[in-house]
């Protein structure tokens, strides 16, 4: 939509980090939730925009840094 | 810093919430088992202390809806401790209540029509009619409990972010609102029929390109038109089933609380057939 995988992830990153949603959950929980786990949309919006793996760890890396913890 | 007793938290709710429906489902399939199969015995007799009138009353609607209502209570009070939200007393009463009639009380009618439905009775339809406005005012009343008050705005950042999107995306946009954060400190963002809505707090958390995404995201939401679909989905298991319950072959008709199941689980089965036949994981809306 927007082409703009990087500044995606962020957003979604920067969401999960204010509503403290759970960034992983195990495949029965998954079932139930509303939403799937951030790691699995990171990875989904990651593909689809092309998104080099270099670059993606890159964008981990400082997220990590803003305090989203990944696992 | 994501908190990971907070994180825990919405995750243990999430199950709570499945765990109470899963209990009304149980119950109404329960009840709906005894009436039709001498295997299950009666629960009422052993009741000395009830009118014998009152048995059902008691046991089919006040049990359920006190039990879901005080859990509710419970969840939303420890809300605060994990989640830092500040509702009052008065916050949590309304939001126990409408919680608890959407979709406990209406799951209820439900059944209630469904049964009058299997014995050729047509008042069924009203119970289902009875049932889909109790959803809707009480789904439409719990958001406001919430704070999710609509707000029209008719300029400003998002306001020009959103048109301009729209317009890239061919999307028939023609309202955006915000909505207050306030006690239960929303962060959300959602996609209505020509309108999309965003928290008045995405501003503090997010930069321009990044808000991009979540209006893009809604205005997803908008195009495919999820929201009318879900209303069709919805409508069509309802009506399925009641044309399945009122021409049943008798010799089925013990096996009549299975075509429960569908209605109560109907979230849970489309994820299984998204994972098990599509094999894709069931891909919901990012944000709401």
């Amino acid at each position: 939509m927007t082409h703009d995988p990087e500044n995606a992830i962020r957003a979604l990153a920067n969401l999960y980090r204010i509503t403290q949603a759970p960034v992983h959950f195990d495949r029965l929980t998954e079932l139930f939730m509303t939403h799937p786990p951030l790691t699995r949309r990171v990875r989904a919006i990651a593909e689809s925009g092309a998104m080099p793996a270099e670059r993606l760890s890159e964008v981990i890396d400082e997220m990590e840094v803003r305090g989203v913890v990944w696992e | 810093m994501t908190d990971p007793r907070a994180s825990r938290w919405i995750t243990y709710r999430r199950w709570i919430h499945i765990i109470m429906l899963g209990t009304v489902a149980a119950w109404w399939a329960l009840w709906d088992f005894q009436r039709g199969s001498a295997l299950i015995p009666n629960p009422a007799p052993r009741l000395i202390w009830i009118a014998p009138a009152l048995d059902k009353p008691f046991l089919f609607w006040v049990l359920p809806i006190g039990g879901i209502a005080v859990a509710q209570m419970v969840c939303y009070s420890l809300d605060k401790t994990f989640l830092g939200q500040r509702w009052t007393v008065s916050d949590i009463l309304r939001l126990a209540c409408w919680r608890t009639i959407s979709p406990t009380v209406g799951l209820l009618f439900v059944a209630t029509g469904f049964e009058a439905i299997y014995n050729r009775s047509l008042v069924g339809i009203l119970w289902l009619v009875a049932a889909a406005i109790l959803a809707i005012v009480g789904t439409s009343r719990s958001r406001s409990a919430e704070g999710i008050k609509l707000q029209l705005v008719k300029g400003g950042e998002l306001y020009k972010r959103a048109f301009v999107l729209a317009k890239h995306m061919r999307v028939p946009l023609k309202r955006v609102y915000v909505v207050p954060a306030g006690r239960g400190h929303l962060t959300n963002a959602y996609g209505l029929s020509q309108s999309i809505a965003v928290t008045d707090n995405y501003g503090k958390f997010l930069s321009g390109p990044e808000l991009d995404f979540v209006i893009g995201h809604e205005l997803g939401h908008v195009k495919a038109q999820h929201g009318r679909k879900k209303l069709l989905i919805v409508g069509t298991v309802f009506a399925g089933i009641a044309l399945a319950c009122f021409f049943l072959p008798p010799i089925l008709i013990p096996f009549r609380p299975l075509l429960d199941i569908p209605v109560m689980y109907r979230r849970f089965l489309l994820s299984i057939f998204s994972l098990v036949v599509l094999n894709t994981p069931p891909m919901r809306p990012v944000l709401h």
